[in-house]
């Protein structure tokens, strides 16, 4: 799984991020006092602005602090009521409908068909939800000041905040309930939809071996294919045990009882397990070893427009180290599983159908002891696991050291605290290869001319499986974040602004955050072919993006448009979060990994950080607008 | 201006002092001046009425004095607290113009959801739900959406709404529009219930016949500004003329008495200043506004 922007973990992230936004805030509050005192001097004039000041200042902080959770609750409960009368169900009605038509034109014989429809119904969710957010949000504040309804409610003793604060919390409570309802039906949509079984008969899909005169328990008995289904098949073998192997096809796999005679045996094939996952990773910290052994922290660029994974040379010194620091020979007591999505470029093809050789070692950080596991061939677009055992034979040890010297301290790392001892028949991994609690794996590549990539997230230990409804229901958690800081820019700009015009700027806000990126290129010049203006006259004029405009006053004119444009769109990318943030959800649970509680508590921060903000300034908006006019 | 005489403090439920709103378009250039300067001393336990003609800033007044629109210029003390002052309200009922209420909520819901706004406890607030439900007559319909309602039954769940808090003071903002003549006579009985309960009530009414029956005084408003203010029965005399009434006279005797008053030697059966409707002065005054725009018409009442 392709991870471009890590999360840290949460302790590490949380003082400098908390530091940002009490900076943040710390502005948003200077910037709001300033604009109300230029407000009442604008308003009543130069003479009692301090008194004015501080009245308005005692106000905003009771407003704040003072705030009644019986009528926020009140109003949460208003808009809830008003969201189900207004039939906001048929919603799900809809999704309903689209999940029985996807039936037809999702293919369960895809090779990957989790992922397929796992994408498909988190993406279908989050656009309903994100929609329905979006017009509910934009929409409710809007209907009361037109019905005037709201006169009714300010003239009671209800604070702005509580108005403010009580919509965000109702239609978050029934934004949620919509997503629950939507979650179940798609987990189960997506079970029984990639849930089959196939049909095995003896001695028609499945036959009796020739006996090899072994009595073994583990000795083939049987042998064969499952019949197909879902546009596969399994390779099954049947052992003397009892015990069947079946082949993993599409990330699948089936458990198989025999029952009845011995001559007439019965099989029985068990639903699919394994298709959707929930595996658990421990990643570890990459850095790379040169040519000349130096340590490097990112490898050869091949000359990829997408500069995420970068490369290691074959058949030569490099190598891609990961260090992982928290394996804990408990868990692992066997050894350790490894799980890999390793990039190959090729510099000539050679023969294409003969895959590149790679191999993995693991080594000790302090002493160099280095023992070579496995030889592999790498498959470009899919996962490759490995195992490497806790009991390493002699053979496999280098009898040599492998060194990674680091710039200006070639000294410390010529010789590393290394003796080969030749009377040792097998290794331990955790004790000999294991450094305060550190142990590094080196992938390096055998074969000439060709080159193997990988970013930090493409190796990772498998530690083990996680409950995969839990893990379905945290994957939609992404889009429940995405629904609240939403609804929360929705309310604020409902505060202001009349329902069509709040929910196109809504609308310009989630565009905006589901491209972030772009956005900010554009605010900071990175774009090729000019900021807003400069680009739209080359639209028009069919210009290409690279050659400068000519050198007039009028494209003088427009770059200084660009250039203040460009720093207002700067500020405002600023306040935008970044949905794409939040793909690490979908992503994780379409590619089949567990998503940590440590994801969820960083973004669940991030939300809140949000909303804050958010509920601030439509707070003051609401409580500086005449609500009669 | 008026020569009201100084109430005590205490008394004074609403002030206004030099009260004005301008409305201003978008670039900030003035619209409208919907009320000029407006003093206004309400006191405790009165019933006050703000008459005057569609556009007159009847309804702006009552705005300003809940805080819905923020003055110009002046302000406003409302039982000792500004306008904006949220906390006011937990004394305050008010009945908007039009009933601006949630349609897809039931009468109950309705009551429910206005009184959760204020600090009481659950048990008082069904108990308040139902007794206001029956005192504005709805139990038949108390389980209806208000989509479904008449205009008159939209007009008592909103009134029953502004009760929901026992307030202290309630403003009325045309209390009687759009309800038929029973339900005005309702109306105005509760009008007065209230105020033998020592409720302060402020409406507004372009009906005089309604301001006439109810009110203790008056406010004629015309063009955002205060024309005449005063007790109803003082407005309504009229100080230069005599009204003399008696029984089975003959002509003669009318001529006599003619005669008798020239010499102002007699007993008279009734004698006292005629009082015209309120419809004559408000017509009156709305006339001699426009006949002399910005001109106080009379010196106004007194107590």
């Amino acid at each position: 799984m392709v991870i471009e922007h890590p999360v840290l973990p949460f302790l590490q992230w949380l003082p400098r991020a908390a530091g940002i936004w009490v900076g943040a805030l710390a502005v948003l509050i200077i910037v709001s006092m300033l604009v109300g005192f230029g407000f009442i001097i604008l308003r009543n004039g130069p003479s009692g602005v301090f008194s004015r000041f501080w009245t308005g200042l005692k106000n905003g902080l009771a407003d704040m602090f003072q705030m009644s959770w019986q009528r926020i609750w009140a109003i949460a409960r208003l808009i809830m009521k008003e969201s189900i009368r207004k039939k906001v169900i048929v919603v799900c009605a809809v999704f309903l409908v689209i999940l029985m038509f996807a039936g037809w034109f999702l293919d369960p014989e895809s090779t990957d068909p989790a992922r397929l429809y796992l994408s498909f119904v988190l993406s279908t969710t989050s656009y309903l939800v994100l929609l329905l957010a979006l017009f509910l949000s934009a929409l409710s504040l809007p209907a009361d000041f037109k019905n005037k309804t709201i006169f009714t409610i300010v003239t009671k003793p209800v604070r702005p905040s509580e108005i403010v604060l009580g919509r965000i919390l109702g239609l978050t409570i029934i934004g949620s309930g919509i997503l629950v309802i939507m979650a179940i039906a798609s987990y189960f949509f997506v079970s029984f939809s990639l849930s089959h079984t196939h049909v095995v008969i003896q001695n028609e899909d499945i036959f009796p071996v020739a006996s090899s005169g072994t009595t073994s328990s583990n000795a083939v008995i049987a042998a064969g294919e499952t019949r197909l289904a879902n546009g596969h098949k399994h390779k099954i073998e049947e052992y003397a045990d009892g015990s069947f192997f079946v082949q993993e096809v599409n990330n699948h796999t089936h458990s198989i009882v025999r029952s009845g005679d011995a001559d007439d045996p019965k099989y029985t094939v068990s639903n699919e397990h394994g298709t959707i996952q929930a595996k658990v990773p421990l990643y570890g910290s990459i850095r790379f070893r040169n040519a000349t052994e130096f340590e490097r922290t990112a490898g050869i660029n091949v000359g990829e427009e997408w500069d995420y994974r970068t490369y290691i040379e074959g058949a030569s010194s490099e190598a891609i180290i990961w260090t992982f620091e928290n394996l804990n020979p408990k868990r692992f007591s066997d050894g350790v599983p490894i799980e890999m999505n390793i990039s190959v470029y090729r510099t000539h093809k050679g023969n294409i159908e003969k895959t590149i050789m790679g191999a993995l070692l693991v080594r000790n950080p302090r002493t160099g002891l280095t023992a070579a596991i496995e030889n592999f061939n790498s498959e470009k677009y899919t996962t490759k696991a490995l195992f490497i055992p806790r009991t390493i034979d002699r053979s496999k040890v280098e009898r040599t050291p492998r060194l990674v010297k680091i710039y200006g301290e070639e000294s410390t790392y010529s010789r590393p605290d290394f003796s080969y001892d030749p009377e040792k028949e097998t290794y331990d991994l955790f004790e000999d290869f294991m450094d305060d609690g550190k142990i590094e794996i080196w992938l390096t590549c055998l074969d000439s001319g060709q080159y193997f990539g990988a970013a930090e997230h493409d190796l990772y230990v498998y530690a083990r499986n996680a409950n995969v409804f839990v893990n379905f229901l945290k994957g939609y958690f992404g889009i429940w974040q995405e629904m609240v800081i939403l609804i929360s820019f929705g309310v604020l700009f409902s505060t202001f602004l009349s329902g069509p015009v709040a929910m196109v700027s809504t609308f310009g806000v989630l565009i905006a955050a589901f491209c972030k990126e772009l956005f900010m290129q554009i605010a900071t010049g990175q774009t090729l072919g000019g900021g807003l203006a400069e680009s739209m006259v080359r639209l028009v004029n069919h210009e290409n993006m690279m050659s400068d405009l000519p050198n007039t006053v009028a494209s003088s004119l427009i770059k200084f448009f660009d250039m203040i444009t460009s720093g207002f769109l700067l500020y405002l990318g600023l306040a935008i979060p970044s949905f794409a943030d939040f793909d690490i959800y979908s992503n994780s649970l379409a590619s089949g990994f567990d998503i940590s509680w440590n994801t969820i508590a960083v973004h669940a921060v991030r939300t809140i950080s949000y909303v804050v903000p958010l509920f601030i300034v439509g707070y003051l908006i609401l409580r500086n607008r005449e609500v009669a006019k | 201006m008026t020569s009201e005489s100084k109430a005590p403090e205490s008394t004074v439920v609403v002030q206004t002092k030099n009260l004005t709103k301008i409305y201003r378009d978008f670039w900030g250039r003035q619209k409208v001046r919907a009320l000029k300067a407006l003093d206004l001393d309400i006191r405790k336990g009165e019933v006050f009425g703000l008459l005057g003609p569609n556009g007159s800033g009847k309804t702006t007044t009552i705005k300003l004095l809940l805080g819905l629109l923020f003055p110009t210029s002046g302000s406003v003390t409302i039982l000792g607290c500004p306008a904006g002052d949220v906390t006011k309200n937990e004394r305050i009922g008010y009945l908007p113009e039009e009933s601006y209420l949630y349609r897809f909520l039931n009468a109950e819901e309705t009551l429910d959801f206005y009184g959760r706004l204020f600090p009481m406890s659950a048990a008082v607030r069904r108990q308040r739900v139902s007794q206001l439900i029956s005192m504005v007559g709805l139990e038949s319909a108390r389980k209806r959406q208000l989509r479904e309602y008449s205009k008159g039954m939209t007009r008592r769940i909103g009134l029953a709404q502004a009760l929901i808090n026992d307030p202290d003071l309630i403003l009325l903002d045309e209390p009687t529009s759009g309800l038929d003549p029973i339900g005005t006579r309702n109306m105005k009985d509760l009008i007065l219930e209230l105020k033998a309960q020592g409720k302060t009530v402020i409406m507004s009414s372009h009906l005089l016949a309604d301001v006439q029956d109810v009110c203790d005084r008056i406010g004629i408003l015309y063009q955002g500004e205060l024309k005449e203010l005063g007790r109803v029965e003082d407005l309504l005399k009229i100080n230069a003329e005599t009204e003399i009434r008696a029984e089975g006279l003959s002509e003669e005797a009318k001529e006599k008495i003619r005669k008798i008053i020239a010499e102002d030697n007699s007993q008279l059966l009734y004698c006292d200043h005629p009082t015209s409707s309120l419809e004559d002065l408000f017509l009156n005054i709305i006339s001699e506004s426009e006949a002399r725009p910005g001109k106080r018409v009379r010196g106004g009442g007194t107590d």
